[in-house]
């Protein structure tokens, strides 16, 4: 909402009649060496659509055009509003004499507007150059071409054994890079090698030229003396091919990003590692770099017997696997175990640093104020080419008496040693195998089981509906079991005399009709049923009429069989109809 | 006729058993003359040993941590980290599977740029079930659940502490159902590897013509992506994404 009237203003401005429009081009200098840039710049002021491709005669062999980039302006000024589009071309002419550009012819606003001509005069080229050679203070090789090389310098270049020395892999370009440049690390036998961070792209200028410059660098530790070499550096790189874009204005079409392939491999640099200079103090195990070593305690009042942790920290700049382990001297007031240590590896813009730390719990042994002498190391500080021994400052520690352990125990209660460390034994027993891949077969199982609760869930649920249902309404009971009854009393008529079995057949209609009328079986006459059903829209004939004659032919046997008189009370039973 | 049939089902499992106690004989064999090369100090004779039960189609957690502990006694890093990752892959709470593979990650060389330390709620880790236990524990709640539920419709009515015992009951269903959807998503969702050369080089894409973006080291984990014609995409962090071939990593 808060931006409403931003976009309002923005549609006025964009509304606004072109008032004084005018296309212009411009060039940042009219004379030049063949080979060199200049910048032309095409601009349209008032206008309110789009700036259309610019035109102009053509050129031919006498320059290589380049778009460089498009931009639009707004700006409102006293409160009056003004839009201007622009285009910029870097073209860089070939041979040397008098050029005319222009004029060049640009549609907008459906008008063509036309620009001034500009002249340049081209002056001759100097002779071709080949890469800038490497600068001061650096050892290294360059390859490639004044408009891209790559170069590889070390630093120092002579090196004292295991002093860091990097490795600067740098790549110089004037042309427009299209993508990244693939690079193969250099062999670097006889160092240790880590990468340094990756730098953002610069620009420099040598010679008096602009170079946008990639760099990687990486950390090498020398491990020999000697004469090392640092394998050539491999770079390939796509670049914008300038040789495609000659016709001016064709460049829209599409080739504008043509690139071509340009592989770069400096030489080898050879680094001359020198050996530590004699004279080593003793206890100088190899640490080389420029160090500082601090020792500090968690407490200095203690009891005696309780515990004190001393933690010794190295920290700077180096290769932290030339200083070994830190271990402390004998200190015979104190029961001294090593606990943990850590290693931590640092890298900045340019160096490798770090810092080891280690701890030890030491348990006074005696009451009193207990020294804990200087920590000492010895270092070669490439920085001073000299040797050095770092030295922390005495702790006192006042250990009072007693404490938690019982004073003259030979042993005494403290966490356990830890003196070595590997990996758990194997497993002995033989395990029960299965399929491979069959990690989720038994999970499979039971989640295939859970459907079957669940449906037996719901069809106890539906079956204790049907009950209550059914508990609650007694007519409707009757009427779902009238069939099933009649059946029952149809079945026990079978295998009698054809009276017995007349009687039954009448019974089993009577109840089949009483229950599902819901009448009384009791005293139910045919005249009973005869309403019933007629109430009901059935007709009675059938019912009534075989009543009547099972009710006679218990008085008057007759020759029917048995099994007739059933059929006929099953037939009479389904002219009454199913219950609903 | 039902004689027969009883008969029958009973020869169809005698003739189907075979199979799998052949298997599980062979596969003792070579368990067990691993486990005998391994005390041996003979650690490559042993991986040769327990491979071959995982080359006739079985394997089991125990087999896996074998094979791991074999190769990193043997120096094959980045097979003994893949193994016991497949360990712990089939029995998350391998406890000793677990220790090993800390024990061979302190080993590798790389440190993931954005690995963090173990966070508060790092202890719900060690409760995970596995999937086979995880799915029977939600198939009993969901039971129990549905049969509180049956018992309440027929015979115990509107008590209140049956609502309350069947609303837990539901809970822990769904907790358990959560815990079986982690499972399904650790193991079939998120796909990864070990890769198993001293170096590899990442590149910015699947072939040797692609920048070189950064280098691995052997056992480094990864995220597995896309593949493409050999390469295989990997993840191991947001900031650090590339390819590399194929054969040079170890799917878990």
């Amino acid at each position: 909402m808060r931006s409403l009237p931003v976009v309002l203003l923005l549609v006025l401005v964009l509304a606004a009649p072109a008032r004084g429009a005018k296309v212009t081009a411009t060039v940042d200098r009219t004379t030049v060496q063949a080979g060199e840039q200049i910048v032309l710049t095409i601009q349209a002021e008032g206008i309110q659509g789009s700036m259309g491709e610019p035109r102009m005669p053509p050129l031919g062999d006498s320059f290589q055009i380049y778009s460089a980039g498009s931009s639009r302006n707004f700006s409102i000024i006293n409160g009056r509003a003004a839009s201007s589009q622009s285009q910029r071309f870097v073209i860089v002419p070939q041979k040397e004499g008098t050029f005319t550009i222009g004029p060049v012819e640009v549609d907008a606003d459906h008008q063509t507007y036309r620009t001034d001509p500009i002249r340049i005069t081209v002056t001759s080229a100097p002779p071709p150059p080949s890469p800038p050679p490497v600068s001061e203070g650096e050892t290294g090789t360059s390859a490639g071409t004044e408009a891209i090389f790559a170069r590889a310098t070390v630093d120092p270049p002579d090196p004292y054994l295991y002093q860091q020395v990097t490795l600067r892999i740098r790549l110089y370009t004037r042309l427009r890079l299209l993508d990244n440049p693939n690079y193969a690390a250099p062999t670097t036998q006889g160092f240790w090698r880590e990468d340094l961070p990756a730098r953002k792209p610069a620009v420099e200028v040598l010679n008096g030229k602009r170079y946008q410059v990639l760099e990687i660098d990486m950390a090498l530790f020398p491990t020999t003396p000697g004469d090392l070499t640092v394998g050539e550096v491999g770079l390939d790189c796509t670049v914008q091919d300038p040789s495609r874009s000659r016709d001016p204005f064709s460049m829209f079409g599409g080739s504008l990003l043509d690139g071509k392939q340009v592989s770069i491999r400096t030489d080898p640099v050879t680094v001359h590692v020198r050996p530590l200079p004699p004279g080593a103090p003793p206890g100088f195990h190899g640490a080389v770099g420029d160090y500082r070593l601090r020792a500090a305690v968690d407490r200095t009042e203690a009891s005696q017997q309780s515990p004190v942790t001393l933690t010794l920290e190295l920290s700077g700049q180096g290769h932290l696997r030339t200083v070994g382990d830190l271990d402390l001297p004998d200190l015979p007031q104190f029961r001294t175990y090593p606990s943990q240590a850590d290693q931590k590896t640092t890298r900045d813009q340019e160096r490798i640093g770090g810092t080891l730390s280690k701890q030890f719990v030491l348990v006074p042994l005696t009451a009193g104020d207990l020294t804990i002498p200087p920590v000492e190391l010895a270092v070669f500080s490439p920085a001073a080419g000299a040797y050095k021994t770092l030295k922390t400052k005495p702790i006192v520690i006042h250990a009072q008496a007693g404490g938690e352990g019982t004073p003259g125990a030979t042993g005494t209660r403290g966490d356990i040693e830890v003196v070595g460390r590997d990996i758990r034994f194997i497993e002995t027993q033989v395990p029960a195998f299965v399929r491979v891949g069959s990690t989720w077969s038994r999970a499979r199982f039971w989640l295939w089981l859970m459907p079957v609760s669940m449906l037996a869930y719901g069809g106890f649920w539906a079956w204790e509906r049907r009950r209550r249902r059914l508990g609650a309404d007694r007519a409707l009971r009757r009427r779902l079991s009238a069939r099933r009854t009649a059946r029952r009393i149809l079945k026990q008529g079978e295998n009698r005399q054809p009276e017995e079995a007349a009687a039954k057949a009448a019974e089993a209609v009577r109840t089949y009709v009483a229950d599902l009328f819901d009448l009384p079986r009791a005293g139910l006459t045919p005249d009973h049923i005869g309403r019933a059903l007629k109430a009901r829209d059935v007709d009675p004939e059938p019912v009534i009429g075989f009543l009547d004659r099972a009710d006679a032919v218990r008085f008057a046997p007759s020759a029917s069989a048995a099994g007739d008189w059933l059929d006929e009370a099953r037939a009479a039973i389904d002219a009454v109809g199913k219950p609903s | 006729m039902r004689r027969l049939t009883v008969l029958a089902a009973a020869l169809l499992l005698v003739a189907a058993a075979p199979p799998r106690a052949q298997a599980q004989e062979k596969g003792s064999e070579a368990f067990l003359h691993g486990n005998d090369l391994y005390r041996a100090g003979d650690y490559a004779g042993a991986a040769a040993a327990y491979e071959t039960v995982l080359a006739s189609g079985w394997t089991a957690p125990e087999l896996e941590y074998n094979l791991g502990n074999a190769y990193l006694k043997a120096g094959k890093l980045a097979s003994a980290i893949l193994h016991y990752r497949r360990a712990i892959r089939m029995r998350p709470t391998y406890e000793s599977a677990l220790l090993n593979l800390n024990y061979a990650r302190s080993l590798t060389q790389d440190v993931k740029p954005d690995e963090q330390p173990p966070g508060r709620l790092a202890w719900i880790g060690n409760l995970r079930l596995g999937p086979g236990t995880a799915a029977l524990l939600c198939f009993l709640a969901v039971t129990a659940f549905l049969v509180l539920g049956a018992l309440r419709l027929r015979w115990l009515g509107a008590r209140p502490w049956v609502g309350v015992l069947q609303a837990a009951l539901g809970v822990l269903a769904l907790l358990l159902a959560g815990a079986v959807l982690f499972e399904w998503t650790e193991v079939h969702g998120r796909p990864e590897g070990v890769l198993l050369p001293e170096e590899v080089e990442v590149r910015a894409g699947p072939g040797e013509t692609y920048t070189v973006s950064f280098r691995l080291h052997e056992g480094a984990e990864v995220d597995l992506l896309r593949q493409s014609a050999g390469w295989r995409e990997i993840k191991v962090s947001d900031r650090l994404q590339g390819w590399v071939p194929q054969k040079d990593v170890g799917a878990i």
